[in-house]
């Protein structure tokens, strides 16, 4: 698909002084608004956090409602917990622990309506190395991050990193399962410019994240669908990703385990 | 089943009993001037021209009529009608030489009545393209294309802009079946799109069934597009070619011996990088991009009896920045064809047919290359009967098999440690088929031609083949050896056309196919990529079903110079194949796992007006259609728009010759806009904010309609030598057409969302040359 856009783009670029762009006014249908689940359960220290927000029609401003009043059970380590709100919209669980292999479901009641959820965690990996590089590509030298890993064999694996620079979200991440190295030391390489301009003693901290399958399929189908739409050449039929709660909800209830390594840029 | 075969068994021999004291003429129409063979000429009696004959796609014909003095009237479309008397005492063959018409200024106006064929044929949903009509219709940057001219005919329907992509009648674009020489083409377009694999220099012939195809063509479910190369002249050498914005042409031809066998060169190569150089942007300035394409054909007559041809197309597209990536595709076809006359009513024609297309994707990264390749290759087999029993009677029949290799996908990585190459399961499958049909004229009114194709499809080893649960993961596995034969398919296809012809001027058809399809084209970008892949029929894919009923009243006003006609039709169609949201399509070892089936339905109206002579000629089409599909998985399983649904479309077009050197030409385009998904809403979620989509192409683009003006200035100098200057204007009156919709934060407010229109041309002069010595 990337190959098709570059190619689209040098084809474009031919007849770019026959084209233009304008912004036009479309009368678009409106629809139900629908409840939108941030959950996310992990192994790490701090409170379980679940975020409950609304869709709202695409031609109002971009203020989400929180969505207050919903009850939330979470059930896991032979434990069960109704959690509370903090804030609107936020809802806290502190008394269950998230446990590496242990099986948490949760079940949210919002207006009659029930929305369920059954994810078991999978165990951690540790990261062997995190190296920073340069790679020539036809768009000049670009930095190379490269994490390597190692997949345990006879059983499938699913991963997210998520990239950090000095602690903040560097909005780089890799998505990827063992299908073709099963068993294998993984290296994933990520090119990217967001690292360019790091520089001495700067930390860059990659989060390896092992998610299950139905997390996996959440983030790929979002990834797949992200160049979705417009009805332009390269674009595919949009849709919304596949949500892994019950109910017909938006979003995710993501269980993971998580390592980290830093990778500090010395002097 | 049986009883069909034995009906038909039992008519073939009674009318071969019935010829006593008859006899038959036969032979080949050819043009005078270079003995190019006319296909489809129609050869009929001067007294009655319901009784007659059309000449195959070798310019075959054959009539048999009582002994004694006949009056043969001859004409083709572009040729002058003439007369033949002969005297039959015995069987015997007569090549037919026609001229060439000659401006229709020259000639003085005769009031005879013209070709009705429109009525009397049993031909329902068939365009025929006259090529000289392709050569002064404008098109985008002068290139003419004759898969850019098909669309402008009602039912069907073009990919997008500037796209030579089309849908006939509800069906997707790897539903028609584009035919060169007999060669499935399995990526018909150059440049994503832009431009068709087809050089009109090289071509002779173009015939498109959006309807009933006859029972020898198979294997898609929507169309046939039958593209047939020019054989090459066999009378003189002759060098055109021509000069264009983005393309230059060559085509060379002449005898190879004087009579009896010509050969054909033709050649066509862009320099659309020329364009990139202008770019602001450095990587598009490196960029480098082009396309060609080769024709050859030669052909030999051994004696009246056996004649050979040989025919190969080879074209490939280019793109590469700068030595670091590159991505090459293209098709080779080659038909090896003889054709052989048994005698005077029974010809035959065996084809070997080769096939490919193959992608290469390169590059290198800081040491390291990679390459991806896929492949799609057939090696077919054909042979095709046609026996002309008597002057009401026609049959068909033949077989067919086709051995297809598909490589999904191969790749390889090399750097100084590293050597790996990983590749997916290479797939075959095995197509045969066997047909009859059977063009039969009644005393009186009733012309009918009926016909029935077996056809199979088998997955052969070796491979594994996996079957996949509803949540896509591998439930069962079949594991093929080399040459052995795994899950195989069987279809039946009827096709029958009926044709009532009230009088000369009027009739009325009715028509019933059914056409099955086990190749397909898995696609989920809209424009269609070069990197979509082609899969068999499979444990998990079925074989595509369609059966279409049509309708047809046809009327010829001012002996026959205005034809009109009125189509409708309506298909169902049975194992239609989407993606899983997300599906991933591209290297996917398991990609039938991505996919969704459900069936599909179209019917629609078709209004043609068409003025065939005179210094203006040309035609007003319109279509109203629908076209939708019901998917398990999409849409909570409820109908929904195909893409390609367009309730409105309109086609006109109009040639007027304002004087023997100058014509002038437009075309004006008018459709609703494609159904769209657009977004309903939108959420947040860490901290992203993301669309909300609901009903499937429930939305639609903005409606498109298009002016294109042409003027063709000849000068010719003597009777071999000729030139032509070509100017024309695509999109005349500059509208800005919507080629696509993207949604995104209004830079003033990022709070506010925002459209944002793309139109990717707009007005575009262009002019080209021609020559012919």
């Amino acid at each position: 698909m990337k190959n098709f856009n570059i190619l689209l783009l040098a084809v474009i670029t031919i007849f770019s002084f026959a084209s233009c762009e304008k912004v036009i006014e479309l009368e678009l249908k409106n629809t139900e608004p629908r409840l939108v689940f941030d959950g996310k359960l992990s192994d790490q220290a701090g409170p379980i956090v679940f975020n409950i927000t609304q869709t709202i029609d695409y031609d109002q401003p971009n203020n989400f409602p929180q969505i207050s009043g919903a009850v939330i059970t979470l059930n896991g380590n032979n434990n069960s917990e109704v959690l509370s709100e903090q804030s609107p919209g936020v809802y806290w669980a502190t008394a269950i622990q998230g446990i590496p292999g242990e099986t948490y479901s949760v079940n949210i009641n919002y207006e009659g309506k029930d929305y369920n959820s059954s994810i078991k965690m999978p165990l951690p990996i540790a990261i062997d190395s995190v190296t920073l590089d340069s790679i020539v590509t036809f768009r000049g030298p670009l930095p190379l991050l490269t994490t390597s890993f190692q997949d345990p064999a006879g059983e499938k694996n699913y991963y997210y990193l998520n990239y950090l620079i000095n602690g903040e979200n560097s909005g780089d991440y890799s998505l990827l399962n063992d299908d073709l190295r099963d068993g294998e030391e993984i290296v994933v390489g990520t090119i990217s410019t967001d690292y360019e301009d790091v520089g001495l003693g700067d930390t860059i901290t990659v989060q390896l994240q092992c998610i299950d399958v139905t997390m996996y399929n959440y983030y790929r189908t979002l990834e797949a669908l992200n160049d979705a739409g417009g009805g332009g050449l390269g674009s595919t039929t949009p849709d919304n990703p596949t949500s892994n709660i019950t109910g017909g909800g938006l979003g995710y209830f993501k269980v993971y385990s998580q390592t980290e390594q830093d990778f500090i840029i010395l002097p | 089943m049986k009883r069909i075969i034995f009906l038909l068994v039992a008519t073939f021999t009674c009318s071969v009993s019935q010829a006593q004291n008859k006899y038959t003429i036969s032979g080949h129409v050819v043009d005078a001037k270079n003995g190019e063979e006319i296909i489809g000429a129609s050869v009929l009696l001067k007294d009655n021209k319901t009784i007659g004959t059309r000449t195959n796609s070798y310019g075959f014909y054959s009539i048999t009529l009582e002994e004694g003095t006949h009056t043969l009237f001859i004409r083709s479309i572009g040729y002058e009608s003439r007369d033949l008397t002969i005297t039959l005492s015995g069987n015997q063959t007569q090549e037919i030489k026609l001229e060439a018409k000659k401006s229709e200024l020259k000639k003085v106006v005769i009031k005879t009545k013209k070709d009705n064929d429109q009525i009397t044929s049993t031909e329902m949903g068939v365009e025929e393209l006259d090529m000289k009509m392709v050569n002064k219709i404008p098109v985008l940057f002068g290139e003419r294309d004759i898969l850019k001219m098909i669309q402008l005919l009602p039912g069907v329907k073009s990919a997008g802009e500037g796209n030579s992509g089309f849908y006939v009648r509800g069906g997707s674009a790897d539903q028609n079946l584009v035919l060169l020489d007999e060669a499935p083409v399995y990526n018909a377009s150059h440049l994503l799109g832009f431009f068709s694999v087809f050089n009109s220099d090289a071509i002779k012939d173009v015939k498109l069934y959006k309807g009933t195809a006859p029972a020898s063509y198979g294997g898609r479910l929507s169309s046939v597009l039958d593209v047939k190369m020019k054989d090459g002249n066999n009378q003189n050498y002759s060098v055109s070619g021509g000069v264009g914005l983005i393309a230059s042409r060559l085509n060379l031809e002449g005898p190879i011996v004087k009579d009896k066998g010509s050969f054909l060169l033709s050649a066509r190569r862009t320099y659309a990088d020329v364009f990139t150089a202008f770019s602001k942007d450095t990587n598009v300035q490196k960029a480098k991009l082009y396309f060609y394409d080769f024709n050859a054909k030669a052909n030999y007559k051994f004696n009246e009896n056996n004649r050979v041809y040989l025919s190969g197309y080879f074209g490939k597209d280019v793109l590469g920045f700068g030595g670091a990536f590159g991505i090459n595709w293209g098709n080779a076809t080659g038909t090896l064809r003889w054709n052989h006359i048994f005698n005077q009513k029974l010809f035959s024609n065996t084809s070997l047919i080769f096939s490919n297309f193959d992608y290469n994707i390169e590059g290198n990264f800081g040491g390291t290359s990679f390459r991806i390749f896929s492949r799609i290759r057939d090696y077919n087999l054909k042979q095709d009967f046609q026996y002309f029993a008597n002057k009401k009677s026609e049959f068909k029949f033949g077989v067919n098999s086709i051995y297809h290799s598909i490589i999904p996908g191969a790749l390889t990585i090399k750097n100084d440690e590293i050597d790996l190459s990983v590749d997916l399961t290479k797939k075959f499958g095995w197509e045969n088929a066997a047909y009859a049909s059977h063009k039969y004229k009644f005393n009186g009114a009733f012309n009918i031609e009926y016909g029935l194709r077996l056809s199979s499809w088998s997955n052969l080893g070796a491979g594994t083949f996996y079957s996949y649960d509803a949540d896509g993961n591998q439930s069962d596995s079949t594991i093929l050896k080399k040459g052995e034969i795994g899950k195989t398919y069987v279809n039946l296809e009827p096709r029958f056309v009926a044709n009532y012809t009230i009088d000369d001027e009027n009739s009325i058809k009715a028509s019933y196919t059914r056409n099955t399809q086990n190749l397909h084209l898995l696609s989920n970008s809209n424009g269609g990529s070069p990197t979509d892949l082609w899969i068999g029929s499979s444990n998990n894919v079925k074989p595509e079903i369609s059966d279409q009923v049509a309708l047809g009243y046809f009327r010829n006003f001012d002996k026959n110079n205005y034809e009109v006609s009125a189509e409708v039709y309506y298909k169902h169609m049975q194992n239609q194949i989407d993606y899983k949201t997300g599906a991933e399509l591209v290297f996917n070892e398991n990609v039938e796992s991505q996919l969704l089936y459900g069936y599909g339905r179209a019917y629609g109206l078709e209004l043609f007006a068409k003025k065939k002579y005179g210094r203006l000629n040309g035609w007003v089409g319109y279509t109203l259609s629908k076209t939708e599909r019901k998917i398990d998985g999409i849409n909570n399983g409820e109908f929904y728009n195909a893409k390609q649904d367009r309730t409105h479309e309109v086609s006109i077009v109009g040639i007027y010759e304002i004087s023997k050197k100058l014509s002038f030409s437009s075309s004006w385009v008018y459709y609703t806009g494609n159904a769209i998904t657009f977004p309903r809403g939108k959420y947040t979620i860490d901290g992203e904010t993301y669309f909300l989509y609901s009903e499937r192409n429930g939305d639609r683009m903005p409606d498109y309609h298009r002016l294109d003006l042409g003027l063709t200035w000849t000068r010719k100098k003597t009777n071999r030598r000729e030139s032509a200057w070509n100017f024309s204007i695509y999109n005349a009156y500059n509208r800005a057409n919507a080629f696509s919709i993207d949604f995104q934060d209004n830079p003033d407010n990022p709070l506010q969302t925002q459209a944002v229109q793309t139109t990717l041309f707009k007005i575009i002069p262009s002019i080209s040359y021609n020559f012919k010595f």
